[in-house]
């Protein structure tokens, strides 16, 4: 374990990966160009992409280019977006068709998705913005713990909390993916009737979260004809 | 671009990383009573220094001590109304320039009213930048 009491002050320690970025996605489409539909109501876009295998998704959502605004279900709807991948795309939701959706999408490599961790060649973004990658003027977001738990189906309307030990002392700021539905790798969802992004509630997981500051607890919920089990990968950072 | 495997990687210089920009606060109590087959509000704002910034939001319960991840699920498990039990408390937020304004609500289904544990949730706007 590092000797450094105060990673907080420096940008980057060996001592702690960062998030490895392999995707950079920017572009724009018409909400109305979505190439399906799930339920009826919810649209989606796909963005292929060529890792082979799914990986984290987060994405700054905008309708006019200037004001943005992350992914995640935790928004009012007309401006929700929810995310996440397969194999061969990044699926992005939505419901409003109405305008045209700006988008800056990242996607975060996961190790040891499938014990095979092929040579990939990341794609970023053609912007002059990246000419410069690292620069120690800045705090580099450090990660200190991270790994999958495998959740077993805890059965319809049954709540069986499962930990992941920090021990940090205090509240850590922390990431969460799930497999919602299998080999579908999602951010975090949740809200039964009152999410629009759990568009399969017989078959997908939802996921909550409590973080103490000893242990992350994940907290798995069923539908009917949910798979036997769902893998959940975890980021725990280093800054609170 | 070089290829890489990635598991093999802590850093590299010739990949971006997510920067650390600040934290961002704000706080929201709940207290009082639900009535039957109602719903009640709470709401607070946090102001973020860029709209073009990634954030991740976090919720403290006052009550719990714990920390809830809040702005990917459009709910959270917190004890509002029973110290023994988890209740559905439902949270959304939408944006007014750079303020975001957080709501939290309660929804009571049942027939009788429902006395909330008073407690205050500390919410924490985590910005972090790529350059895009």
């Amino acid at each position: 374990m590092s000797q450094i009491s105060n990673a907080q002050n420096i940008a980057f320690s060996t001592a702690f990966a960062t998030d490895k970025i392999c995707g950079i996605y920017n572009g724009s489409f018409a909400g109305t160009a979505y190439d399906t539909i799930y339920a009826g109501y919810l649209y989606v876009k796909k963005i292929p992409h060529t890792f082979g295998r799914p990986v984290m998704c987060e994405g700054l959502f905008s309708y006019d280019n200037v004001n943005f605004f992350p992914s995640g279900t935790g928004y009012s709807l007309a401006t929700a977006f929810c995310m996440y991948s397969d194999s061969n795309f990044i699926y992005i939701l939505y419901e409003n068709t109405i305008n045209t959706v700006y988008y800056k999408i990242v996607a975060t490599w996961i190790d040891n998705y499938d014990l095979n961790n092929p040579l990939i060649t990341p794609v970023l973004s053609s912007s002059s913005n990246y000419s410069k990658f690292f620069d120690s003027r800045y705090n580099y977001q450090k990660v200190l713990m991270s790994g999958v738990i495998t959740l077993p189906n805890p059965g319809v309307g049954v709540d069986t909390p499962v930990s992941i030990e920090h021990n940090l002392g205090y509240l850590p700021t922390y990431k969460l993916y799930f497999e919602s539905l299998p080999n579908q790798v999602w951010q975090q969802i949740g809200g039964g009737s009152q999410d629009v992004f759990l568009y399969n509630p017989g078959q997908q997981f939802e996921l909550y979260d409590e973080c103490s500051k000893t242990t992350l607890d994940l907290h798995l919920l069923s539908g009917a004809s949910s798979a036997t089990s769902a893998r959940c990968w975890y980021r725990i950072y280093y800054d609170v | 671009m070089s290829s890489y495997r990635m598991d093999k990687i802590q850093f590299s210089s010739n990949l971006p990383n997510f920067i650390n920009v600040k934290n961002d606060t704000g706080a929201i109590t709940v207290s009082g009573t639900v009535a039957a087959t109602s719903t009640s509000f709470f709401n607070g704002t946090i102001t973020l220094s860029s709209r073009s910034n990634f954030f991740s939001l976090y919720a403290v319960s006052s009550y719990t001590g714990k920390k809830y991840a809040v702005n990917n699920v459009g709910s959270v498990y917190l004890s509002y109304a029973n110290a023994s039990a988890f209740d559905q408390l439902y949270v959304y937020s939408t944006f007014v320039g750079n303020n975001l304004n957080i709501t939290l609500y309660v929804d009571n289904s049942g027939a009788s009213p429902v006395t909330l544990i008073s407690q205050t949730y500390t919410f924490t706007a985590v910005e972090y930048q790529l350059p895009f």
